[in-house]
């Protein structure tokens, strides 16, 4: 099966998965991102934290194309999300707090709706769904109705959406939240063989401290201003992690912006 | 129309059907329109001129005003499933997500608007055969099909268009389309009413070719215009 990936990686194309240059958001009158730059080169595994409400949703809502930034520019794998924002859609695996999936079809009917939404044929969209499901231990599950799930269950089902049309870059929200160790265990798992894979992943979460395994750089968002990404390893990357785990005990996680 | 459309389509009629959400509420509707219809004019609560001396048009002017009647509320109820409930369930990010122009999102949850009000319009026409109030010798079921051919199109696009306006608006300009509601009263529901009226009594195309080109070019426009502004209306 032809993907997504394949394609983007046969480009002899810009090196940088994500390009961002002086992204501003605004709500009203408050300024969630005041100027961020970003460059990510493919395959890199990207940590962004940030206290609660500091703008990571809406800076991977940007990348996804879910939201227009209010000035500046982002590219992801050269393709401006502006003006060519189907083709970084088809790009693009984005997971949310909420799994996009129909309470009413079952899972496995979800994932055939969605493929069909990427140009995948039903058995192609079947068997990848299928594969995915297993991996994320959530095989049984096909045939069940999403509106009968737990939150957790949802959330594998949810990311078995995301990965279905085997993303180039997969943008991920918090993407452990809610999921039991054998979830997050099955979850890490899928991220390192994407990664292998040459797939290009942004994660946020608001504790750094919770997930680094496999992650390749980090940054930090704050006060609407990106700090980083520095490679992992770095006295950069060091530094940023003790001092953002250090100002999460004291002010518990919340942005005060 | 693209197969995203076709499948967006199928996946809410499907969603529809074992949901059941707005389906059984317009059935009903639907059911008590007409029960009361027949009723009315069986019961002699309301003064008809026998179908004799005015050649059944009042009969067929009523059934057909509670025809659009029942479209139209079938119309206004369609609104809370077309984007509303994606809204809700909070899947419309989903739709949104996928590597198609928007407009395609339009087109397929047109389609399947159109599928419900052709199917409310299949049920009303059921009942009033069966209460007597339909003459199956004496319609024309081709042009009563023809009417609704030409004027179901419009009225799926505004309530296609109003309900994506009900979940998320980020545009004044097309509070525009507010207008399109009075503006469908004139120019799909009342040329409506009187062509299906001719389609009852059996009058030939040529009595009611002005109200069936008032009702296509409408729809025609209705159905361009929301398909060419809706991309300004889903969510930022």
């Amino acid at each position: 099966m032809g993907t997504n990936r394949d394609t983007e990686m046969e480009k002899s194309g810009p090196a940088l998965a994500i390009d961002v240059q002086g992204l501003v958001k605004r709500f009203g009158p408050r300024k969630v991102l005041r100027g961020v730059e970003l460059k990510i080169e493919e395959g890199a595994l990207l940590h962004i934290f940030g206290a609660n409400g500091c703008g990571k949703t809406t800076f991977l809502r940007i990348l996804a194309t879910l939201a227009l930034p209010t000035s500046g520019h982002v590219r992801v794998l050269g393709h401006d999300a502006r003006e060519e924002d189907i083709e970084v859609r088809r790009a693009v695996g984005f997971l949310s707090h909420q799994p996009y999936l129909y309470n009413e079809l079952s899972v496995m009917e979800n994932l055939i709706f969605y493929g069909r939404m990427y140009g995948l044929t039903d058995q192609d969209a079947r068997e990848r769904g299928e594969a995915l499901l297993v991996e994320l231990g959530a095989g049984e599950w096909a045939d069940l109705h999403v509106g009968k799930l737990s939150r957790g269950m949802k959330q594998r089902a949810g990311i078995a959406r995301a990965l279905l049309h085997s993303p180039a870059v997969l943008l991920m929200d918090e993407p452990f939240t809610g999921l039991d160790r054998e979830g997050s265990e099955a979850l890490r798992k899928v991220l390192d063989d994407n990664v292998r894979e040459g797939a290009t992943i942004i994660m946020t979460s608001h504790d750094i401290r919770a997930e680094l395994a496999g992650v390749t750089a980090v940054a930090l968002l704050e006060d609407g201003r990106m700090v980083g990404p520095y490679r992992v390893g770095t006295s950069e990357a060091t530094h940023l992690v003790d001092s953002h785990g250090r100002a999460l005990a004291r002010d518990g996680g919340d942005c005060h912006i | 129309m693209s197969g995203q459309a076709i499948a967006i389509a199928r996946k809410d009629m499907l969603v529809e059907a074992r949901s059941r959400q707005t389906l059984v509420l317009v059935v009903l509707a639907t059911l008590l329109i007409t029960s009361l219809v027949a009723l009315g004019t069986t019961s002699g609560g309301l003064s008809f001129k026998d179908d004799e001396t005015d050649g059944g048009g009042g009969r067929a002017g009523l059934v057909s005003m509670a025809l659009w009647v029942t479209i139209a509320i079938a119309s206004v109820i369609a609104m809370s499933r077309s984007f509303t409930s994606e809204a809700a369930g909070e899947t419309l990010d989903g739709l949104m997500l996928c590597p198609m122009d928007r407009s395609a999102i339009f087109l397929g949850k047109m389609l399947s608007n159109m599928v419900f009000l052709f199917l409310i319009v299949g049920e009303a026409v059921a009942l009033y055969f069966m209460f007597g109030m339909m003459d199956p010798g004496g319609m024309d079921p081709l042009l009563l099909g023809a009417v609704m051919v030409a004027g179901i199109p419009g009225m799926a696009a505004i309530t296609t268009t109003m309900s994506a306006m009900g979940a998320h608006s980020r545009s004044r300009e097309t509070l525009v389309l507010v207008l399109f509601v009075p503006l469908a009263l004139y120019t799909i529901i009342l040329p409506g009413i009187s062509a299906t009226a001719g389609a009852l009594l059996g009058e030939g195309i040529g009595d009611v070719i002005t109200a069936l080109e008032v009702m296509a070019l409408s729809s025609a426009v209705y159905v361009g215009v929301c398909y060419a502004l809706f991309d300004n209306i889903l969510p930022d």
